[in-house]
């Protein structure tokens, strides 16, 4: 017999960030399926007011662009996408965002300068719009988000040694050539502006002459300084790139003693307790592959998931010398909703090291999805009788169902007694996307 | 107990990109405002680029 203890999970209003459109069912972009959807509207309705707002007076055809542009497609969040992946996508549609935002604000100051008989005409107008985009354009790009920086696996960071002094690498680790062309926009958009704003005004034809003989002059330097300069590229090019190698040499062989040598000494010490041989060993490897895989570290303090799971997972390893396997597919930082589910498998894990016997390893499963984030903690112990557990007893009363209700979520224990086994399963809704 | 949810600054410069949409329209009606093309489209303009910027703006972390 299967006991469950359930708790109904929190309902949360949709707000505008759940709203999606749904492409694969609507007429034109989905807008009026999704939101229908999203809200229990008949989409027909949605359709009869954007319809007739569009025809009333143009609104609804300029709303359901607006919406078309801002909402996300249903379902495309859903795909396990790494924080980086993530962090790159959100970061090139903010860019066309402020640019196009900035870009609409100053036309529409433009016109209302019009409007009221300012002396503006469209000599000033349109290189204004074209310097204000390039501008928001380079601005963006060049003022970044400190602190951002993502750390590189070691073999990534040998493998772009040898080019990366002539790409500007972007402070959320996006490529240098798509950090250089978005630039490059900017820069012809600023330029551009200021030819047509010449042109409009009649001083380009003046200013070709001047711009002819700069150009000549220009040639002239380029082939003269030319070879200085691309032996200077070259030798600080050869030069970073023995510097990152031995900053990576310096760096595996400090991780090596810090770590591998370190557990290799323990591990002859403690040669008579196979258990504790092999829990030392598992945390080991287990380290190693996170070191190897170039898996982040938060510089910035935020807590994740995976590690905050794998940390509970290897305290609890240690104290039991229970094995402990944590798969996590997806991965999250950590508000205080999400420290709670962490705290609550934490528990569950405690309880499985305790409770379970130490023959099989305890498996923890963790998914994070746009919507929710789940984990399940499974052991192959004796299992028991959720109903019949004494009512003083809180721990999975209180430390795992009721801390996850508290926080919006819900549990629930899935338990045979005899020998099926336990399995915890703990899901909390997530508020907003990332 | 809940912590309060943070506010989200597209929905509320979109609400207020609404309210002041509604304010023109009723002052249009009255008669204490007269809208034409040319002043409609800067509002239209602003609207858009305010909600955009406020969007973009948003996805900084």
């Amino acid at each position: 017999m299967t006991h469950e203890m359930a708790v109904t999970p929190t309902s949360r209003a949709a707000s505008l960030r759940d709203l999606r459109r749904d492409p694969k069912n609507g007429i034109v972009a989905g807008v009026c399926e999704g939101i229908g959807k999203r809200l229990d509207i008949d989409p027909l309705l949605l359709r009869i007011v954007f319809g007739a707002t569009a025809l009333a007076s143009g609104l609804g055809i300029a709303a359901y662009l607006l919406a078309w542009w801002l909402l996300p497609v249903e379902g495309a969040e859903t795909a396990p996408v790494s924080a980086v992946q993530q962090r790159s996508a959100r970061n090139k549609r903010a860019v066309l965002e402020v640019g196009f935002g900035v870009g609409f604000l100053v036309v529409a100051i433009l016109l209302t300068f019009r409007e009221i008989g300012l002396p503006f005409s469209d000599a000033l107008t349109w290189p204004l719009v074209l310097v204000a985009a390039g501008g928001a354009l380079i601005w963006r790009q060049s003022v970044g988000r400190p602190g951002s920086a993502a750390p590189a696996a070691p073999s990534a960071v040998v493998s772009s040694s040898a080019i990366a002094p002539l790409l500007i690498e972007d402070s959320v680790g996006e490529s240098g050539p798509a950090v250089i062309s978005r630039i490059g926009i900017g820069v012809t958009l600023v330029v551009a502006s200021a030819l047509v704003f010449l042109q409009f005004t009649g001083a380009l034809a003046a200013a070709s002459d001047v711009a002819l003989a700069a150009l000549v002059v220009a040639i002239a330097l380029v082939v003269i300084f030319a070879p200085f300069f691309v032996r200077l590229l070259t030798s600080l090019s050869i030069e970073r790139a023995e510097r990152i190698r031995s900053q990576e040499r310096a760096e595996v062989a400090a991780h090596l003693h810090d770590s591998v040598l370190q557990t290799l000494a323990l591990m002859q010490k403690r040669a008579d307790d196979p258990r504790e041989v092999a829990a030392l060993a598992r945390r080991q490897e287990r380290e190693l592959r996170t070191w190897l895989s170039g898996a982040p570290a938060r510089a910035d303090g935020e807590r994740w998931l995976a590690a905050a799971l794998q940390a509970a997972a290897d305290e609890i390893e240690q104290a039991h010398g229970v094995a402990i396997d944590v798969v996590a597919v997806g991965d999250a930082p950590l508000d205080r909703d999400g420290e709670a589910l962490v705290a609550a498998a934490r528990e569950a894990m405690l309880n499985a090291a305790k409770f379970a016997g130490g023959a099989d390893p305890v498996a923890v499963y963790a998914e994070v999805g746009g919507e929710r984030m789940e984990v399940y903690v499974r052991d192959r112990g004796p299992g028991f009788d959720p109903a019949a557990v004494p009512a003083d007893r809180r721990g999975v009363r209180e430390s795992i169902v009721g801390r996850m209700e508290r926080h919006g979520g819900r549990a629930a224990i899935h338990a045979t007694p005899g020998s099926g086994g336990t399995e915890v399963e703990l899901v909390l809704e997530r508020g907003e996307a990332p | 107990m809940r912590r309060a949810r943070e506010i989200d600054r597209t929905s509320l410069v979109a609400g207020l990109v609404l309210v002041a949409f509604g304010v023109v329209l009723l002052l249009d009606r009255s008669g204490a405002l007269r809208l034409t093309f040319g002043t409609m489209a800067p509002m239209a303009f602003a609207a858009v680029g305010a909600i955009l910027l406020a969007t973009g703006l948003g996805r900084r972390e």
